[in-house]
């Protein structure tokens, strides 16, 4: 193969033999000391969502998540076609979500009733607990657990 | 027992056994060390800036990726670091004259400087090394002295891979200049 222009042995030798400048002895001692009054290295999201086996995990999840959707549309029990569908089949379970969307209507007036400094609290301890869930996952051990 | 490589003790870090980094440190210390003092010539200066550049490698070792080298990752802290404490010194930096550092006999200099002694030897190279704007010194250092390849000198100095070559065969010619001079003043003693 022929040799890059800037290429030169003999140089290389040369330079070689100048030597390498050495760190100071207690170079590693004083890093170690900055670092120990610094925190736990950040670790990223998308580090501990996509490294080693997670990344399986989540190319199968996807994977059956489609499949599913696929199933429903194509052989779904149900009718898709909302002129198609008969409403008398789920007279049964339609109570069970008016339950549900009157329960959650009662909550938010009961917010917007409520006092502002109530509210922020909530949102808050709920960023809080999202932030949470998000480091634990994220790493391993922290100074935080 | 085989010494463990770098990723071994990223993932140590990562799991909280922060004394893990002591062993990062201890073996790459000596290479940014060495090359923030080619870039400032100064070994304090060259001391801080090495200190810093592990103190940031440290904080965002959870975002460093594993598709790289991680000497690239470090070396590439440490030039910038050091360019721009270089920058804060020294605005401007004057070139030497590329037009006089043009067809010189390189082999005949080669045998003049290997007909001296290894100590004269290693003392020419280090003035003549010296000599060199910093920029020049820290990529004949990276592509001779730790074996980098172009490439690894673009991720780590962030210039184009033929900007590179051009400036290594620059200084590789501007090397043998100042060697040549440097050689004739050691003959005449």
């Amino acid at each position: 193969m022929k040799e890059p222009f800037f290429n030169d042995h003999k140089l290389r030798e040369l330079i070689k033999k100048s030597g390498t400048s050495r760190a100071p002895e207690d170079f590693t001692r004083k890093v170690m000391e900055r670092v120990q009054n610094d925190p736990v290295p950040e670790a990223s999201l998308t580090r501990g969502l996509f490294s080693g086996n997670n990344v399986w995990w989540i190319v199968i999840a996807t994977a059956a998540v489609v499949a599913f959707v696929v199933f429903l549309l194509q052989w779904s029990p149900i009718d898709l076609d909302p002129e198609n569908i008969d409403f008398k089949k789920y007279e049964k379970i339609v109570p069970i979500f008016q339950s549900f969307v009157q329960s959650m209507s009662k909550s938010f007036a009961f917010l917007t009733r409520s006092s502002l400094p109530l509210i922020i609290g909530i949102g808050v301890t709920v960023l809080f607990l999202i932030d949470r869930l998000l480091r634990k996952l994220t790493m391993k051990k922290s100074y935080l657990f | 027992m085989l010494p463990k490589d770098d990723r071994y003790y990223i993932e140590k870090v990562l799991e909280g056994d922060t004394a893990a980094f002591a062993a990062l440190v201890d073996r790459h210390k000596d290479n940014a060390f060495a090359l923030a003092l080619r870039i400032t010539g100064n070994r304090e200066d060259a001391e801080e800036i090495a200190m810093d550049a592990f103190v940031k490698v440290y904080r965002s070792l959870g975002n460093f990726r594993n598709d790289s080298k991680f000497t690239t990752w470090l070396y590439r802290i440490v030039h910038n670091e050091s360019i721009s404490a270089l920058r804060k010194k020294q605005p401007e930096t004057a070139p030497l004259d590329d037009s006089l550092a043009s067809d010189y006999p390189t082999e005949e200099i080669q045998q003049c400087v290997s007909e001296l002694d290894e100590l004269q030897q290693q003392k020419l190279i280090s003035r003549a090394l010296k000599e060199l704007p910093p920029e020049d010194h820290m990529l004949i250092t990276l592509f001779y002295m730790e074996d980098l390849s172009v490439s690894e000198i673009n991720e780590i100095t962030g210039l184009s891979q033929s900007n590179i070559k051009v400036r290594l065969h620059r200084t590789r010619k501007k090397l043998y200049q100042i060697l040549n001079r440097l050689q004739m003043n050691v003959t005449v003693q």
